[in-house]
């Protein structure tokens, strides 16, 4: 009879797995992007997004974004205007653009943007320097004119932003990959994902 | 009645078996320890005073320092208005076989100098080191295992309270896991050596600093 | 038949053996520092191998050294040696940089990025090649069995993939150093042409 308790070690060990892997469904989890919206190149996306504002509560914001367009980038902003890109070997400068149709007075400071590619490799729009070029982050407002940052405060000298506007956000990647979609996001787990349309 | 036997010890023994039991153990216990060596000091004689130029063993560092002198000018920078430095020449190197940090080589090496100030100009309550290397001035925010360094190390003070004979005190490190995290680190301070170095006076005059 | 004060005496006689064998055992369990279920897993390799860190390749590509280094204009002079690796990264899924570095010798001596050694590297796009350069100062009694590691993340490298290179130094390569100039280190890099 006593034989019969072996078959709770089974289930006992099941037990201790998921138990330990609590630590993944607290710590791990909600830092990843798995809460997908996702939309095609041209057509207005509806995207709502939640955040966390400084006293930790959950705030939402709603916009329309829209992917324009992927195209190779030819210029980037230098100190007295708009240069020409160099090209460097092994490297290709996409320009995303996206155009947004949000109210003035939500926030949208700090958004990350990436380039997917056919084969799933996902290049992110960071502030980089290729070869002479210095190529800025994300920026989802446009220059001199945003709106409230997460505290509240506003960034001195900028205009207001307006309700609906265009922006380029240049990622670089390697030349070998085809970009497939677009992931914009803010704070994980909300991710909207466009994909481009064939060419 | 008939004469009583003399007692053997045997037999004392068996009478009193508590007594004798207790006693046994005893020896037995002072016996291993003794040959275990437990009656060594368990924890380290105070700090002992050092000649200038003697190198002392500051776990896990050896360092010897050779002189003092105050300056308005150290490395290129100029004190503070009202201010100065107290800057001691000395050699450094770690006994250890991993990296230290920044953290352990300044918690090394403290001074009984009042109204000490750190590199940005606040005052500070314990004064605080800066070690830097002689041959390019860099600062040593740390150092590696085999490598003998020259350095420099610099406190700031009040003008007015540069002292004449400066008492520096060397402490050494335990090598344990950190109560918070677990991670290995040199913690716990003490001090094992006091260095008494007299200190080359200010100059007479504060030299005008550098033009923009 | 043992009377009880002899129960008594061999308990305490077999207690105190105990004792003392645990207390001996106890220096051979492994303390804290030992971890081998979290051990990195170490990709080994000579100079010029691509070793797959699963997020990234990582090949180093050149080793050099001098008494003098100079970054951000000023120069920084070794009691010992400064030995320079420059390598190079390609991740392979997500942008990835090397931000952990350390020297061995097989002394057991480590070597890592505290005091003024320091490790220049950027983000590589998935794909592309980043040049990055990592300088160290050692003794130069540790060349001859100098191995640098490379890693993603500077701050734990439990069960991560490790690349371990061995530098291939000799002690004839410590009297060279010494009398080389002053290495100016370049900027990281992005790109099929290191700078």
């Amino acid at each position: 009879m006593r034989w019969r308790w072996l078959l709770v070690l089974p289930v006992a060990l099941a037990l201790v797995l998921v138990a330990s892997a609590s630590r993944l469904q607290v710590f791990w989890w909600p830092e990843q992007l798995h809460d997908v919206t996702a939309g095609r190149q041209g057509e207005p996306l509806e995207v709502s997004d939640v955040w966390e504002d400084g006293d930790g509560d959950d705030r939402r914001r709603d916009l329309t974004v829209t992917l324009v367009e992927v195209r190779p980038a030819t210029e980037v902003e230098g100190f007295d205007g708009p240069e020409p890109l160099a090209p460097v070997a092994g490297s290709a400068v996409w320009e995303v653009v996206l155009r947004f149709e949000v109210e003035p007075e939500v926030p949208l400071a700090g958004c990350n943007v990436s380039l997917v590619d056919s084969r799933g490799r996902e290049a992110e729009a960071g502030g980089a320097t290729l070869g002479e070029a210095s190529i800025p982050g994300a920026d989802c407002e446009p220059e001199g004119r945003t709106g409230p940052q997460y505290d509240g405060s506003r960034i001195e000298g900028d205009r207001p932003r307006p309700p609906s506007y265009d922006v380029s956000v240049l990622v670089v990647t390697a030349d070998d990959g085809e970009p497939d979609r677009v992931r914009l996001w803010w704070e994980a787990p909300d991710v909207a994902e466009i994909s481009l349309s064939a060419s | 009645m008939p004469p009583r036997e003399p007692t053997s010890p045997v037999a004392t023994l068996r009478a009193h078996p508590w007594l004798t039991s207790a006693v046994a153990g005893v020896a037995v216990v002072l016996v291993v320890v003794t040959a275990l060596g437990g009656w060594a000091r368990s924890t380290p004689e105070g700090a002992v005073s050092v000649a200038a130029g003697t190198p002392v063993e500051a776990t896990p560092f050896r360092i010897r320092l050779d002189e003092a002198a105050a300056t308005f000018v150290h490395d290129g920078r100029d004190a503070e208005p009202g201010l100065a430095f107290v800057v001691v020449e000395g050699r450094l190197e770690l006994e250890a076989p991993e990296s230290v940090g920044f953290t352990t080589v300044t918690g090394a090496i403290t001074a009984d100098l009042t109204s000490t100030y750190d590199q940005f100009g606040s005052p500070t309550e314990e004064p605080e080191a800066e070690v830097t290397v002689t041959a390019d001035g860099s600062t040593l925010l740390g150092i590696g295992p085999g490598l003998v360094y020259d350095v420099q190390v610099t406190f700031v003070v009040d003008e007015a309270s540069v002292p004449e004979r400066l008492t520096v005190t060397l402490l050494q490190h335990a090598r344990r896991a950190s109560a918070l995290d677990g991670e290995l680190g040199w913690f716990d301070a003490t001090p094992v050596a006091r260095v008494a170095l007299d200190v080359a006076p200010l100059p007479a005059t504060r030299p005008e600093p550098e033009g923009f | 038949m043992a009377t009880r004060w002899q129960h008594v005496l061999g308990t305490g006689l077999l207690g105190l053996g105990l004792l003392a064998a645990g207390s001996w055992v106890q220096g051979w369990v492994p303390d804290d520092e030992d971890d081998p279920g979290a051990a990195p897993h170490l990709r080994r390799g000579a100079v010029g191998d691509a070793l797959d860190l699963r997020t990234a390749t990582v090949t180093v590509d050149e080793v050099l050294g001098s008494t003098r280094v100079e970054e951000f204009g000023s120069e920084l002079v070794s009691p010992g040696v400064w030995v320079v690796v420059r390598y190079t990264v390609v991740a392979s899924e997500e942008n990835t940089a090397i931000t952990f570095a350390e020297m061995r010798d097989d002394e057991g001596r480590v070597w890592g990025l505290e005091g003024r050694n320091s490790n220049d590297c950027v983000d590589s796009p998935p794909g592309l090649a980043a040049h990055c350069t990592v300088y160290v100062e050692v003794p130069p009694d540790a060349l001859p069995t100098l191995r640098v590691r490379l890693a993603r993340l500077s701050r734990d490298t439990r069960f991560d993939a490790v690349a371990e290179v061995d530098l291939g130094l000799t002690r004839a390569d410590a009297a060279t150093f010494a009398a080389a100039p002053t290495y100016v280190v370049p900027t990281a890099t992005l790109g099929d042409e290191p700078s």
